[in-house]
């Protein structure tokens, strides 16, 4: 697939979207479970690997804190990679509830 | 109490660690074949190993700060093995949960476990063909070479196991996104 904004995994659009308020790795998790009614349930290894790798990115970035309970807060170019996956999940939403139950 | 196992399949190791816990059996201490037990609740906690990147370094310490504030309990490590453990009663208790990570990591041990097979396998057999080319045969390197072979056998097993793993696990990234 080649897409100017590939899909994002769950994990990383959950990630990205608790990011809206900064958040520590920990409240991350919980927020990701809260949201999603405990459905998403995120390893930590694999939330700190999401967060180095969307640190590499430039979609979050780290704030200043004591260190022991590092902070983060999505970038706008995190909130721009946000907004393509809303209307890509609209897309596939509209779709899905068009041809399964023929309406718009 | 101690326990020897060898430690050539981490997760076959990790499913026994938990079995132990389920029995009361809580892991304290460890190294690559021994491990230490100690009295407790039983199924209080759960048990998952992980190896760590690169020793010491700047990333590992921010990692292990990011488990404890995570109520995520180190119980010992061993060279970058790492064993950790969390409460059972705050729920299931998983370090990746996304398949990438896992399909990753069982490439990473596979990677090592082959590595040890080939080198084994082929220093067995050369061996073993030098052993017998002279008049008389060297029965102490035959002894040796004979145990670089079970040492291909005894790793062959635990490789298939992590490579259907992950094969399995492939197969599900065709159809689902994680």
């Amino acid at each position: 697939m080649t897409q100017e904004h590939p899909p994002l995994t769950e994990g990383v659009y959950y990630i990205l979207l608790a990011l809206y308020e900064a958040r520590h790795g920990y409240g991350i998790m919980q927020l990701v479970e809260e949201m999603s009614n405990g459905r998403v349930r995120l390893g930590a290894g694999t939330i700190y690997g999401a967060i180095k790798t969307l640190l590499e990115r430039g979609w979050i970035e780290a704030l200043d804190g004591d260190g022991r309970k590092k902070e983060y807060i999505i970038t706008e170019t995190g909130k721009t990679v946000v907004e393509y996956e809303i209307l890509r999940l609209r897309e596939l939403f509209d779709n899905g509830i068009r041809i399964t139950r023929g309406v718009e | 109490m101690h326990k020897y196992r060898l430690m050539i399949n981490p997760y076959a190791i990790e499913k026994w660690v938990n079995d132990m816990a389920s029995q009361g059996w809580h892991l304290k201490k460890f190294t690559w074949i021994r491990f230490t037990f100690e009295r407790g609740e039983p199924n209080s906690y759960i048990y998952r190993h992980d190896e760590l990147k690169r020793f010491g370094t700047h990333y590992e310490e921010e990692f292990l700060e990011f488990l404890k504030s995570s109520d995520i309990e180190q119980v010992d490590r061993s060279g970058n093995f790492v064993f950790f453990r969390k409460a059972a009663q705050e729920g299931p208790f998983e370090l990746y949960t996304d398949k990438k990570t896992k399909i990753g990591n069982l490439s990473k041990k596979m990677r090592i476990l082959l590595s040890l097979i080939l080198l084994n396998l082929f220093i067995g057999l050369i061996g073993l063909i030098g052993d017998f080319s002279e008049q008389t045969t060297d029965w102490i390197g035959f002894a040796l070479n004979t145990l670089n072979l079970v040492v291909v056998v005894l790793f062959a097993l635990p490789f298939y196991k992590l490579m259907r793993i992950r094969n399995r696990l492939k197969r599900e990234l065709n159809v689902f996104s994680d």
